[in-house]
């Protein structure tokens, strides 16, 4: 399976992965062939623990897809590890997005997307 | 080694009236050509994009020239600073003699934008971010808005200064969209409707139809003809990344070390520089380039904008057409940069000159903050 659809098939079951380097533990993400660090191939994925914390934050009010995004809602940049940041959809309990605010994986659509709330 | 130069370049701003990619930038290759005493025939080498899959041999098709040297490159908005530096080069190496540098889109009136960007489904940004929902290239100036209020201290009111600054140069220009526009407020802004959010419509540039060309000879060539010339002193390039996750620095961008490198090269600073150029896809844009090649902090920034210090009469004149917010975004600006400071160098701008302009700064800025191109320029006698 290609490695960005073995992410995708992960997340489905739950699990937000990052890539580490077998060799020099780098830690990267998205996933590639190779380490960017020390170029090594030996790579594995390692599950974040499903948490976040929102880096920035947009309110979208004007949907690029009306069937399936309804305005308006948030699109975070959140860091799941140290400097490795992931975008997607995060559900406020207040409809407040704060920057800093520690958010949590949920679940990935059938069209990915990625949901996290806090 | 040959020496080159930039010799002369004009706009296409056809609001009213629609014409093909194609005629847009024969119109503005053709004005060029006539100006400067020479044929299409006389033209060996062209630089264009976005024109078609074969964009240099499609739109040489139709000029009816068959050119020794072709620059195809996609930066996106930065694309057309790059393409003035290469065409140089191949003037300089003898690989052509007269080049034309050329831009055109007919987005607005063929309705090509899509607010959600173009998205191939190859590519990871399609796989990890694309399905989310985000409006591209808006959300992510909106992200890096977002942390830079959070970071910076800044607000909505202190980037609407920079929409403010746009639109009263756009009404010293007649080919602005907006020259016959009312000049804006802090209010006009805030209440243009948010996007997304904190970007209003009014800190997005303009969706238009335009393009434009430059002309690029060897000195001897220039000489003859009689036609100004402008050099490059100094020209840095870089590209940082395409996918929102894997920008390096959300708020000190690229151009950092694309200005540096340009400004070392030409062993200049921004005290020497008479007027600058800087892409101005939304109103974050300028402020994170200007914080990023480093005029001052952002905050200083803003509070120049208010003292003037980016108007005529101010210390750096910056986006002396109205730049994309005010005056024409045909897709990618880049060439409409050079096309300004290339007329303000030449000196032939009217309301909106720069008095006595001898060096401009430009910089181009592509895709989500991805590539950057910075030139210094200098009118040479």
């Amino acid at each position: 399976m290609q490695l960005w659809q073995e992410w995708i098939v992960e997340a489905q079951k739950g699990v937000i992965n990052v890539q580490q380097c077998k060799e020099c533990k780098y830690i990267q993400f998205y996933p590639r062939d190779f380490c960017l660090e020390c170029s090594s191939k030996k790579l594995k994925f390692v599950a974040t623990d499903g948490s976040g914390v929102v880096f920035s934050y947009t309110q979208i009010h004007r949907s690029p897809n009306p069937e399936i995004f309804i305005v308006p809602y948030y699109i975070c940049l959140v860091e799941i590890a140290k400097n490795i940041m992931i975008i997607c959809n995060v559900v406020f309990k207040d409809d407040t997005a704060e920057i800093g605010r520690e958010v949590f994986f949920r679940n990935i659509s059938n069209d990915g997307i990625i949901y996290y709330s806090d | 080694m040959n020496k080159a130069s930039i010799n002369l370049a004009t706009d296409v701003t056809p609001f009213n009236d629609p014409k093909s990619i194609y005629e847009i930038q024969s119109e503005a290759i053709n004005h060029l050509l006539e100006t400067a005493g020479l044929s299409i025939k006389d033209v060996d080498g062209l630089a264009t994009n976005g024109v078609e899959r074969f964009s240099t041999v499609g739109m040489s098709e139709y000029l009816g020239i068959s050119p020794k040297w072709t620059e195809s490159s996609f930066l996106g908005g930065s694309s057309y600073v790059t393409f003035i530096k290469r065409a140089v080069q191949a003037v300089e190496s003898g690989e052509c003699n007269i080049a034309i540098v050329s831009y055109g889109s007919n987005q607005r009136s063929s309705k090509s934008r899509s607010l959600g960007g173009v998205i191939e489904d190859h590519t990871p940004q399609k796989f990890f971010e694309y399905s989310q929902g985000i409006l591209s290239p808006l959300s992510l100036y909106a992200l890096v808005a977002q942390r830079g209020f959070h970071e910076w201290g800044i607000n909505s009111a202190d980037l609407a200064e920079i929409a403010i600054n746009a639109r009263k140069w756009a009404k010293l220009n007649k080919k602005a969209f907006h020259y016959s526009s009312e000049n804006i407020t802090v209010e006009d802004v805030i209440n243009s409707g948010l996007i997304s959010s904190p970007l209003h419509k009014l800190d997005c540039c303009l969706v238009t139809d335009g393009g434009g060309a430059v002309l690029i000879t060897n000195d001897k060539i220039a000489n003859k003809l009689g036609l100004p010339k402008i050099k490059i002193n100094g020209f840095g390039q870089i590209d940082t990344h395409i996918s929102y996750s894997q920008m390096p620095n959300y708020l000190i961008t690229g151009a950092k070390a694309s200005s540096e490198e340009a400004l070392k090269q030409s062993k200049m600073n921004f005290n020497d520089i008479d007027t600058l150029q800087v892409y101005d896809s939304f109103t974050i844009t300028v402020l994170s380039t200007l914080a990023s090649i480093g005029v001052d902090e952002p905050k200083h920034i803003i509070e120049m904008f208010r003292d003037g210090e980016f108007f005529q009469g101010g210390k750096l004149p910056l986006n002396t057409s109205g730049g994309g917010l005010s005056y024409c975004h045909p897709g990618m600006l880049g060439l409409l940069l050079v096309v300004e400071a290339v007329n303000q160098l030449i000196g032939n701008l009217g309301e909106r000159q720069v008095p006595d302009a001898s060096t401009a700064f430009v910089h181009g800025t592509g895709g989500v903050f991805s590539t950057h191109s910075s030139m210094v320029l200098e009118r040479v006698t």
